[in-house]
């Protein structure tokens, strides 16, 4: 039943269809369709022409209003115009004090760190710092290990940082200070010192870095000191001028003494040198024992070496059984001053000749003595000094001791050398000397030089360079001290060190952040047992960067 | 509630996008070179001032403007831009090697499109 409603539902839908699809609108008559066409024209048109109105007035409505957001705009109040200027000029002002205070005007910024007050970390590792401490009004730490480091910020195309701290005076009669400045990516530090008791330089006139320590001569800046001869000098670097020799000939000078350990000798040399050598093993170590002698020009760049080899025994029998020769040769050589070294070897140097009339040195073991296996005989030293000086001699034998003979200008004075295994102090005034030593064992040192023939002395250098921390009897000679050490000043019981760097000169490292480390170097604090601390109550740092002008 | 309405909401608006731009740029030089900005000036007090006009600004009217068409000129800006911003990035990440190149490409091409269809959304 239900499938033939179905069909007679199918076959009245598709009658229904064929009439309105086909058959309706054709089979209207031709006039109908005419009209009807011509009506829906009208309406078409009418419908655009009212849409084209709408759009138009609206775009029209739209351009009032723009104008008149226009005209709003145009016609603002004064205050608004001068206020909007002016926060325009806040960024224009920013960035003209940015670029001049990085580029144009010098800064000087400073940065104070109160060690001891609360929440102050600057100083690192905290395992090398006490907590923090009172003493009277004062707040400080200790420093307990001998590197503690801080930082601080450097300004881009900063130039010195000057650092100062207060610390307290809590330091052994040796104890020292430094202060170093980090100089490479990697762990690296160039120290300076920030407190040295035994560089006593407060009473001493100063020009720039020079002190003058000898009062009869001129207050000069390191410049000047180029300019004068004859003087001793303090320094960790200073190029003294060679001095010239007038006197100077290519005659032999024949050291025919036995010398015992390293020589350094200063020769006076032209064009060509010939060195003679000999030497004898003592074998009292076990051992090869080679001597090597090495010349260098003044700029420390070895120019001729030779080698004299071992006699072939190698054991501790102390036996003596050749004499071997050697002979070095240099050519070309331009007019002045040479360092000719021998080696530290277990054996004696028996015979020096050098095509020179002018060989000294500062140092001389005289060995000529039965205790090393060669006869004892006296041996002689000549020197000529401009002024007072201090020689030191020692021995480590009683072989050594000897009544030694000083002979100035035809005066002879003896000297009883009575003591062993210690240095013992000769001090001699000005003048030309020959001192006689008969029975050697001894070494002599001379803050000046000291000749092996009568005519030999001479200064290489107008002036004798001797390291900052000499022992006291070579610093009593010095005439000149150069350091940029600054004497502490004394507060109380504290005392204020300083130290100056020169980021550029010095190759200080700045690392991305603008920030450089420093570092407090306290030997004694990392001496095993070392009960000793530091306080410190503040550190200062300025730091100045210079500008276009000035 | 509108704290500023008018000309006054415009001024604010004026400040904060000042003030934002140029704290946006000082930021910027002093990550490219650091301490330039820093040792002379605390930024963070130049944010706090961001911050306050950034509220008024919320709290203020939205401020009339003239509708502006999008020139060609707008264009070439977008382009230095992202040429700008790859060099950036380029200097900033250049310890990673042949990463640092495809970042800063990237970056730059993001800059540029990104901008782009912005410009395209205020055209059309």
């Amino acid at each position: 039943m239900v499938i033939e409603r179905e069909k007679d539902w199918d076959e009245k839908f598709e009658v229904w269809k064929k009439q309105h699809k086909r058959g309706s609108w054709k089979s209207r008559p031709v006039g109908d369709r005419k009209e009807i066409m011509k009506a829906s024209e009208g309406i078409v048109a009418e419908i655009e022409e009212k849409a084209e109105k709408t759009v138009e007035e609206v775009e029209k409505e739209i351009e009032e209003v723009e104008e008149r957001i226009k005209e709003y705009v145009k016609n603002k109040p004064l205050y608004v115009r001068v206020l909007r200027v002016l926060a325009v000029l806040i960024p224009v002002l920013l960035i003209l004090y940015l670029i001049s205070a990085n580029f144009l005007v010098a800064q000087n910024f400073e940065y104070r760190y109160d060690i001891g007050s609360v929440g102050e970390n600057v100083l690192t590792p905290v395992e090398r710092i006490s907590q923090s401490e009172v003493m009277g009004d004062v707040t400080y730490r200790n420093l307990t290990g001998h590197l503690v480091y801080f930082d601080v910020p450097i300004a881009r195309g900063a130039e010195k940082v000057l650092v100062e701290a207060r610390i307290g005076d809590d330091f052994p009669s040796d104890g020292k200070a430094s202060l170093g400045a980090r100089n490479a990516e990697e762990w690296n530090y160039l120290y300076k010192r920030l407190y040295n008791p035994l560089l006593n330089v407060g009473g001493y006139q100063a020009k720039g870095d020079v002190y003058r320590l000898n009062e009869n001569l001129p207050l000069v800046d390191e410049a000047g000191l180029v300019n004068l001869g004859g003087i001793t000098i303090a320094a960790e670097e200073f190029e003294p001028v060679v001095n010239s020799v007038n006197d100077y000939t290519q005659e032999d000078t024949v050291i025919d003494l036995h010398l015992r350990g390293k020589h350094t000798f200063y020769v006076y040399a032209a064009d060509y040198l010939e060195v003679y050598v000999e030497k004898e093993d003592i074998n009292w170590y076990e051992g090869s024992d080679e001597l090597v002698v090495v010349l260098y020009d003044m700029d420390g760049s070895v120019i001729e070496l030779t080698q004299l080899r071992d006699d072939g025994i190698v054991d501790s029998s102390k036996r003596m059984e050749t004499t071997q020769s050697g002979m070095l040769r240099a050519s070309g050589l331009a007019p002045g001053v040479y360092k000719l070294e021998f080696n530290d070897f277990d054996g004696l140097i028996s015979k020096i000749r050098i095509n020179s009339n002018k060989v000294v040195a500062d140092k001389v073991f005289l060995a000529d003595n039965k205790i090393y296996g060669v006869d004892t005989k006296q041996s002689r030293l000549y020197f000529d000094y401009d002024k007072d000086v201090t020689l030191k001699l020692m021995t480590y034998h009683s072989a050594g001791l000897q009544k030694i003979l000083f002979n100035r200008d035809g005066e002879v004075e003896p000297f009883n050398f009575n003591i062993e295994d210690e240095p013992m102090y000769r001090e001699v005034g000005a003048g030309k000397y020959m001192v006689t030593f008969p029975n050697n064992d001894i070494i002599i040192e001379s803050p000046e030089y000291l000749a092996f023939t009568p005519n030999g002395y001479f200064r290489p250098f107008k002036q004798k360079v001797v390291p900052i921390n000499s022992p006291e009897w070579i610093m009593d000679s010095v005439d000149y001290l150069i350091t940029d050490y600054v004497a502490p000043k004394r507060e109380g019981d504290w005392i204020v060190v300083q130290t100056e760097f020169d980021i550029k000169e010095d190759g200080l490292f700045v690392n991305d952040q603008g920030v450089l480390s420093f570092v407090f170097n306290v030997p004694h604090l990392a001496e095993e047992g070392s009960n000793y601390t530091i306080p410190i109550d503040w550190i200062d740092v300025k730091v100045y960067k210079p500008g276009v002008w000035g | 509630m509108k704290l500023f309405r008018g000309h006054n909401a415009e001024l604010v608006n004026h400040l904060f996008q000042t003030l934002l731009v140029t704290y946006l740029i000082l930021l910027l030089f002093e990550q490219l070179w650091e301490g330039i900005v820093s040792v002379y000036l605390n930024l963070n007090y130049l944010l706090i001032l961001v911050i306050v006009a950034g509220i008024l600004d919320v709290f203020s009217e939205t401020p009339l403007k003239p509708r502006e068409r999008v020139k060609n000129l707008d264009y070439w800006f977008v382009v230095v831009l992202g040429i700008l911003g790859f060099v950036i990035i380029k200097f900033k990440t250049g310890d990673l090697g042949w990463l640092s190149w495809v970042i800063s490409l990237i970056a730059g091409a993001l800059i540029v499109l990104l901008s782009f269809l912005v410009l395209e959304e205020r055209d059309g």
